[in-house]
């Protein structure tokens, strides 16, 4: 378990080194520059006022120089600082990380206590009105587009009922009931769309796991068929369900910019998009190593669970 | 031998309800398992036999269904009892090992877990104890050592250490019948021999009953007492083994010993390995009257006729015209 551990850290460290010389190469490529946009159109006129700010900017230094002062900076926990505000790019980042993190982790969370119970269910009685009706839950959930599930959420508990706030974000030191409020939504939106994910994976891993003959075995032991589903077929049915959360969580990073925006939450996605459109190249470095990083961390910890149910894992067989 | 009769099926019928029609799996048999003896039944794959011994302790999935007959095992009808008082039955009172030991343990608990299980469930013992027990289940099973072993996983271990897990579990609530689906087809022919002398060793110290389902006449001669032969759902044969060995009745039994190849004696050049022309009818389309006439080697008129199972000799009963004169 160690060595898996070890071995596993080791490739998440790669990943990341890799991760951090595309991010840095990918965003240099961008059309667009970014003195211009700060500089403004009557700013950019003068051509001597320009080349002092890309000075100051260390913009003129020659590339391999900047991606080495980059990779340099990394090792100290620079980022450098924001072309826009002049502050450093690993505070924001790092403020802004936690924001998107709780939104992703409610937001499975709920996907999980649900759609886990909801998927045996449907296996379990895929033909009877009960399971069909898990099923169409399920389809829904996962087929409706974010922002379509996000609306209607708005509209059923902010105009209908008015217990929640229709979008904003309240810091949990300022007021932490306001805080959960605030991240309500946006987590349940995540969460809905996860659900239908998590309710069909296991479904379809636990109707196929009920067929093995590790089933039968154990019913003829005397176990009881709830009892067989509970200790024999469902961890064997959550591993690739595992895997499959995994990635799409990772995934979900870089795609909450929609829920965030929609509900205005100043998370790392809003981040990176605002960055992206003033070129602000530092901060889009920062935002898109963080969400490497994190992306890394969560398959990590996928890998992790997965191994802790399945044994083979461990081996690497 | 006119010993107590542990188990006895008279008429079970399990059926599937199937879009393409009704599949008669097991269409009507009757066997007897006796205290202290192995009963064999016999049939080719697609002769119901796995069926039937799905249907004694009612595992039968959707869309089978047991349409009829008697399970009759320590004074009750199985076929009577509500589902609970099944489950506690099974794994008790009757035990089953399945044929392949890869597929039939968990491949994410330790094997030690799963001997213990049983116990768990049956004799309500704390996980320690029940840990305790496996150990020495594994030992008695002859597994080496056991308390190293009951840690690992199925992944980590041979098939036959692997079946022998499979019996030791099977073995832990000291149960009176032992069913075993094939308990050897799956491993290495060296492997068979030790499978199956364990069973016998331990049928022996237990005085358990042993109904051992297999399409291995090697293996039946080896370890059964008692031969029932199964074909297209029914039986068509069964009697002491000695008397199925020297004097089939059926030709199908025949058949099938005439293809056990005979490895004592090197292979006359030009005698070619025998075979039943033909394969097991498909259960949509079975011919009426003996199901075995479309490929019998001497089949008559009569044959249109549904045979019954006539006796021949005390205990032994074929089901074949040719035994009627």
């Amino acid at each position: 378990m160690v060595k898996f551990l070890g071995r596993r850290l080791a490739a998440s460290a790669f990943m990341i080194a890799i991760a951090a010389t595309i991010v840095f190469f990918s965003v240099h490529l961008l059309p667009g520059d970014p003195v211009l946009i700060l500089l403004g159109e009557q700013g950019a006129a003068d051509a001597e006022v320009v080349a002092r700010l890309r000075a100051q900017l260390n913009l003129d230094a020659p590339l391999y120089q900047q991606y080495l002062d980059w990779l340099g900076g990394l090792f100290s926990g620079d980022l450098g600082k924001s072309l826009q505000t002049g502050l450093p790019v690993a505070e924001e980042v790092l403020r802004r990380i936690p924001r998107s993190l709780e939104l992703i982790v409610a937001g499975l969370a709920f996907a999980i206590l649900l759609g886990i119970p909801m998927g045996v269910v449907a296996a379990r009685r895929r033909a009877a009105p009960a399971g069909l009706a898990v099923s169409a839950v399920a389809v829904a959930g996962f087929s409706a587009p974010v922002f379509v599930t996000g609306i209607l959420l708005v509209i059923v508990f902010s105009l209908w009922l008015g217990i929640l706030p229709s979008s904003g974000y309240v810091a949990f030191g300022a007021d932490p009931l306001g805080h959960l409020a605030a991240g309500l939504m946006p987590a349940l939106t995540i969460g809905i769309n996860f659900m239908g994910v998590v309710t069909r994976m296991t479904r379809a891993s636990l109707t196929e796991v009920l067929r093995r003959d590790f089933v039968r075995a154990a019913r003829a032991r005397g176990l009881s068929h709830r009892a067989a589903i509970r200790r024999h077929a469902l961890p064997n049915a959550l591993v690739p369900v595992v895997a499959i959360l995994g990635v799409r969580a990772g995934n979900l990073l870089g795609g909450t910019v929609i829920i965030e925006s929609l509900f205005d939450w100043p998370g790392l996605s809003s981040l990176l998009v605002s960055a992206c459109f003033a070129r602000d190249y530092p901060m889009i470095q920062g935002a898109l190593l963080a969400i490497f990083v994190l992306f890394a961390f969560i398959s990590l910890v996928a890998d992790l669970i997965q191994s802790f149910i399945d044994p083979r894992m461990r081996t690497g067989r | 031998m006119t010993q107590e009769a542990l188990l006895e099926v008279r008429g079970l019928a399990t059926h599937f309800f199937t879009g393409q029609g009704i599949v008669r799996a097991v269409d009507g048999i009757d066997l007897t398992v006796c205290r202290g003896e192995t009963l064999a039944l016999v049939g080719e794959s697609g002769s119901g036999k796995s069926v039937a011994s799905l249907s004694l302790l009612r595992l039968v999935e959707e869309p089978g269904r047991i349409v009829a007959g008697a399970v009759r095992f320590a004074g009750d009808d199985l076929l009577r009892l509500s589902e609970r008082e099944m489950e506690a039955v099974r794994g008790a009172k009757i035990a089953m090992i399945f044929q392949e030991p890869m597929t039939a343990l968990d491949p994410v608990q330790r094997v030690g877990d799963q001997i213990a299980e049983g116990l768990r469930v049956h004799e309500g013992l704390a996980r320690r104890a029940a840990r305790a027990r496996a150990v020495e289940l594994m030992a008695r099973v002859g597994i080496p050592d056991p308390v190293r072993r009951a840690r690992a996983y199925p992944h980590e271990m041979s098939g036959g250490m692997r079946q022998r897990v499979m019996i030791a579990a099977a073995l832990s609530c000291d149960p009176d019948l032992i069913i075993a689906d094939e308990p050897t087809t799956a491993l290495d022919v060296t492997v068979q021999a030790q499978i199956l002398s364990l069973l016998d060793d331990l049928k022996r110290e237990s005085g358990a009953g042993v109904l051992l389902i297999t399409h291995d006449l090697g293996v039946v001669a080896e370890v059964a007492d008692r031969v029932s032969v199964i074909y297209g759902g029914q039986i068509v044969e069964d009697g002491p083994v000695e008397q199925i060995f020297r004097r089939p009745a059926h030709p199908y039994t025949q058949g099938l010993i005439a293809c056990v190849p005979d490895v004592e004696l090197p292979r006359q050049r030009g005698r070619a390995l025998q075979s039943i022309a033909g394969s097991v009818p498909s259960p949509f389309d079975r011919p009426d009257g003996c199901r075995f006439r479309d490929r019998c080697p001497s089949a008559f008129a009569r044959c249109t006729e549904e045979p019954v199972l006539v006796p021949i000799a005390n205990g032994h009963s074929a089901r074949c015209w040719l035994n009627v004169r």
